[in-house]
């Protein structure tokens, strides 16, 4: 078994005729903080889909924890997708129960501690939810795991600045040590301070995979500054070397 | 005291001065446990290995040392911290000269700036 | 896993047709006060709007019925719930047979409504149907004929057969509407006519030939074979089908 958590070689994936990923090789260690980073459209959630089993890649093989995607991977795996997932009739306790049932790292008491902490009363009904309580109680659902891999897809888009800092904090405070946590956003300034690494993703390729620190030490500048750079340059890149 | 981040840098050296900023102030004392990784983390908005990384700055420079039971410790050296402190005090006053310089002051006049403010 | 998935299945179907079951046997109960025999022995009811709101609540059960299975599977699988579903570590065809197990079990419990209903309804002699003899003579026969018990069994199995490949070809049309990246419920329905017509048209051929034709005749040379031969030719292309549905679970698979 390989020491990487996530290993991608070839990676492509089409749908139809149009392509989302075009060749992604990518390995990731575990215990890490990497964001998946690119403007709208580049394949960050078609990456985080194969990741979760959600997709099968068009060609190329990716693994996770050293086993192609499975029933085992999914048991180590916590995805946040970037909607919402759940039956209105349930209450948030039902969807812990179910959690409890089939994923062995759920942890109980973890969640409904979690609820006290973020504010939502679990007892009740996710009809009655507003949006914001509803997105928390699916923040609960995948942190209060303690995975191997936490896959988040856009886990702050749709919130306020103020809200974001809570999730990303929440997030902190609550992932597995010994996990790698790998969060997809376009908010870059947003998350950079809580990376190891990032991952730069453009057109459906790894344009640069680097760490943080590195990043600033080279260039001078914060990981935001430079996807600024990269992505607003895009015209002038066209047909050159990249 | 807030975290203060700029952006041009990496983040583990922004971290370890400012802890250290804290200890020479007193905010954790001589002898004092500090913080886990996580809660420094946490607080900061960063990554714990990041923190990781500028507490083991800290306990490269002595002002911190790893303990087996208590997590970290402040060190007590009163001459490790005089150090810490001189060399904070140092880099302020760099700064106010680089300040001054921007302002068209020489570091001469600058200085005598300073000695008229005592006057 | 499978059985941890037919739980939340099932708390999912009581949810929703508790209410209706209990809705159907109670006005069932209802009528059972307005029906009465006249003196020509036929049935009457003293409130025809109780008989019509019963009628009204079996049909509305069918159709929730269908669209109870239809649902389970287009919205828990291929919908966003399909988000929570397919990252749960399990595989498809466990996910398949949950949601199979549990609608045919629905579509049977439903069935057994419709027809202990109006039983409950109509103007028996309760007492006298509660009396001994009555269960001794049933017993007596049965017990003389035991092939009936058979019969019955293979007559359930039958049913079952029927049902899965009836809500396997449901499946697998809205499995091929996902395919497409549009239109995905007109499909789906073109999808179902079309494996009638698939279906239909390959027995016909099949059962031509001479060989199967002479097979045939010996399977259901008697009523027991009939029953067993009937279950056979429609549990193959279901199998078939829900081979097919959890392949493109397996690999097609692509959430909105």
């Amino acid at each position: 078994m390989s020491d990487c958590l996530i290993e991608c070689r070839g990676l492509y994936k089409s749908y139809g005729l149009r392509p989302a990923l075009r060749g992604v090789d990518l390995e990731v260690g575990p215990g890490r903080i990497v964001g998946l980073l690119g403007p709208n459209g580049s394949g960050k959630t078609t990456l985080i889909k194969l990741l979760c089993g959600l997709l099968q890649p068009t060609t190329g093989w990716l693994a996770v924890d050293g086993r192609a995607v499975g029933p085992y991977t999914k048991s180590v795996v916590s995805y946040l997708p970037d909607r919402m997932y759940f039956a209105d009739w349930m209450k948030a306790t039902d969807l812990f129960d179910l959690f409890r049932d089939f994923y062995q790292d759920f942890e109980y008491e973890k969640a409904m501690s979690m609820c006290r902490s973020l504010g939502v009363e679990p007892g009740d009904r996710l009809k009655a939810m507003s949006k914001g309580t509803k997105e928390k109680v699916q923040l609960v659902l995948v942190m209060a795991r303690s995975a191997k891999l936490y896959l988040l897809d856009e886990p702050i888009a749709g919130v306020d600045p103020a809200a974001r800092d809570f999730i990303l904090r929440t997030i902190l405070t609550n992932y597995n040590e010994e996990g790698t946590v790998l969060i997809s956003t376009h908010l870059i300034s947003d998350v950079e301070k809580v990376l190891d690494e990032a991952v730069f993703l453009k057109e459906g390729k790894i344009m640069l995979h680097a760490t943080v620190d590195d990043i600033r030490e080279k260039e001078g500048k914060s990981v935001d500054a430079l996807f600024r750079e990269i992505f607003r340059a895009e015209p002038m890149w066209e047909g050159g070397e990249l | 005291m807030d975290w203060n981040l700029d952006n041009g840098r990496p983040i583990w050296p922004q971290l370890a001065q400012q802890l250290a900023r804290r200890i020479i102030a007193g905010v954790y004392p001589p002898g004092s446990r500090l913080p886990s990784v996580r809660e420094l983390a946490a607080e900061a908005g960063v990554n714990p290995n990041t923190m990781q990384r500028a507490l083991a700055q800290l306990e490269q420079e002595g002002l911190a040392r790893a303990d087996r039971t208590a997590g970290r410790l402040v060190t007590r050296d009163v001459q490790i911290l005089d150090a810490a402190r001189l060399r904070e005090a140092q880099a302020v006053i760099q700064g106010y000269f680089e300040a001054m310089s921007a302002l068209g002051y020489s570091r001469e006049q600058a200085a005598e700036l300073i000695k008229e403010e005592f006057l | 896993m499978l059985l941890k998935l037919l739980k939340y299945d099932f708390r999912a179907m009581w949810k929703q047709f508790s209410l209706i079951w209990g809705a159907a046997l109670a006005l069932a109960l209802v009528n059972r006060f307005t029906v009465f025999r006249d003196a020509g022995n036929n049935v009457h009811s003293n409130s025809d709007l109780l008989l019509f709101a019963f009628m009204c609540v079996i049909v509305a059960m069918f159709v929730i019925a269908i669209i109870f299975v239809v649902n389970r599977f287009s919205k828990g699988l291929l919908g966003n719930e399909g988000y929570l579903m397919h990252t749960l570590p399990v595989r498809s065809w466990q996910l398949v047979l949950s949601k199979l197990i549990c609608g045919v079990v629905n579509w049977v419990v439903c069935g057994v409504v419709a027809l202990v209903s109006p039983f409950i309804m109509a103007p028996l002699n309760w007492a006298e149907l509660f009396q001994f003899p009555v269960w001794s003579d049933i017993l007596q026969g049965i017990m003389k004929h035991p092939g009936t018990l058979v019969l019955m069994a293979e007559f359930c199995l039958a049913t079952f057969s029927f049902l899965t490949l009836f809500i396997a070809s449901m499946y697998l049309a809205m499995a091929v509407g996902h395919l497409f990246s549009r239109h995905r419920r007109l499909v789906s329905v073109a999808a179902f006519i079309g494996l009638y017509i698939l279906i239909a048209n390959l027995y016909e051929r099949v059962f031509s030939y001479s060989g199967v034709q002479s097979l045939m005749d010996m399977a259901t040379a008697n009523a027991y074979g009939s029953m067993l031969t009937a279950s056979a030719t429609t549990l193959i292309p279901a199998a078939v089908f829900l081979a097919a549905v959890c392949w493109i679970l397996e690999n097609k698979l692509n959430l909105e």
